[in-house]
């Protein structure tokens, strides 16, 4: 049998281990002898890959759109091409949604869908991790404060979560908070677009939002 | 290349070949760092979606409950396996009482006739790379007929919610992420029933990772 090597373990300490890059580090056991996991995509953010927008200031609001209109999101992101992303969380809280039906709806596609418009609410992209050791996303994103011209993503559309509430009046009990944290999330090899329907049948809602998202390199992907 | 050691992760991130022997990724503190198996396939373009692809478009549900009529079918092919771990359910215009959502699955493939793709669109969670999917996806725009599973039938999820009156009830999304999902040997069909007093309109999203039955099983 060929020999494989074997992994060398160690049992966590009162002091974390500081292991330096590119080093054959001992794998952290429990005291029970479990190995303490860290998820790809939380040690993605904690090495500094892990991104965000938001409005840039929490009373700048963007607004929706009246009807739906495939080639008017109220966010768009755009990933270049040899950078791919995976979104994980997408709020959007709802306000003066006074008319009804108010839907919220996230997709992605392949390209860049981008034509013109949008930015005259400004989005803010930070690094989530605070000394920013990557410093800026790759991605663009423009918000529907002027309205997003995008091309139609049509048959390759993947809709990936609907919102409704009806708030045919000025509800008392409902909430419009929009929370989209999936278990699994999609994988936008760049070039690709990342967009977010607002729009209601009478009234036009307003919006504060916020995307995050992991980033690296495309080739670390599986072939 | 060196298999069976761990390493410490760098700057750059690893990118082994196909079917080399790599080393086990560890951030600074020792800590393993893991890949869930299903988003660990849907990185590996295996992981699909069936949706709306214009959201104004909404399905039509049922007025009431018939075994052979589900709102959505997704029928996996004898050979490959599928594992479904996402359904995502919006209802609109639910003026009437008591609607329902049922997810279930059953053994075989149970598509009669009807239904169609209109308004939806079966594509790959990863842009590009991967395979395609040995699935097909139905919706109710046009009625699905559907073989009654009978008594083999697997209820996974119920959801119900009166909706007397929708200008005070809460949001109707329905978002079914199960810890543990089902496995779905081909041929085998999920299905969701969507129905109620006034026959609901919604927008869904359903999603999945597939792997050859061959690799599933041994």
């Amino acid at each position: 049998m060929r020999d494989y090597g074997t992994i060398e373990t160690q049992v966590h300490s009162a002091t974390l281990p500081a292991y330096r890059r590119y080093t054959k580090g001992k794998m952290t056991l429990n005291r029970m002898g479990n190995p303490i996991r860290m998820d790809w995509k939380q040690a993605l953010v904690n090495d500094g890959r892990g991104y965000m927008l938001a409005n840039a200031s929490p009373d700048l609001v963007v607004s929706g759109s009246v009807n739906y209109a495939a080639t008017d999101p109220v966010i768009l992101m755009v990933v270049p091409s040899g950078f791919t992303i995976m979104p994980f969380c997408v709020t959007v809280a709802l306000e003066n949604a006074t008319g009804d039906d108010n839907w919220v709806s996230i997709g992605f596609d392949t390209g860049d869908l981008y034509t013109s418009g949008g930015e005259a609410v400004a989005l803010i992209v930070n690094n989530l991790r605070s000394d920013s050791p990557y410093g800026s996303s790759v991605c663009k994103a423009y918000s529907g404060g002027t309205a997003i011209v995008m091309v139609d993503p049509a048959a390759g559309e993947r809709m990936i979560f609907h919102w409704v509430d009806p708030f045919a009046a000025t509800d008392k009990r409902a909430c419009g908070v929009v929370q989209w944290e999936p278990k699994y999330c999609p994988v936008l090899v760049g070039p690709a677009s990342f967009f977010v329907y607002v729009y209601a049948a009478t009234t036009a809602p307003d919006i504060q939002c916020g995307i995050q998202w992991v980033e690296f390199e495309s080739e670390a992907l599986p072939e | 290349m060196e298999g069976g050691t761990t390493l410490v992760r760098g700057v750059t991130l690893p990118k082994y070949p196909n079917d080399s022997d790599g080393s086990i990724s560890l951030d600074s503190m020792g800590n393993l760092i893991d890949c869930d198996w299903i988003q660990a396939r849907i990185n590996a373009g295996y992981g699909f979606n069936f949706a709306n692809i214009t959201p104004d478009t909404t399905i039509t549900g049922s007025t009431s409950y018939a075994a052979t009529d589900p709102a959505i079918l997704v029928q996996i092919a004898s050979g490959t396996t599928m594992v479904p771990f996402y359904v995502n359910i919006a209802l609109e215009d639910s003026a009437g009482v008591d609607n329902y959502v049922v997810i279930g699955c059953d053994t075989a493939a149970l598509y009669a006739s009807g239904g169609g793709t209109a308004g939806s669109a079966l594509n790959s969670l990863r842009t590009t790379g991967g395979g395609t999917s040995a699935a097909t996806g139905y919706n109710g725009k046009t009625a699905i007929v559907m073989t009654d599973p009978g008594a083999t039938e697997r209820t996974l999820y119920n959801w119900v919610n009166q909706f007397a009156d929708v200008a005070t009830d809460p949001p109707r999304v329905i978002v079914w992420e199960p810890k543990y999902p089902p496995v779905l040997i081909g041929p085998a069909t999920l299905y969701v029933y969507v129905y109620g007093g006034t026959a609901p309109e919604f927008q869904y999203s359903v999603q999945w990772i597939e792997i050859p039955t061959a690799n599933f099983t041994q």
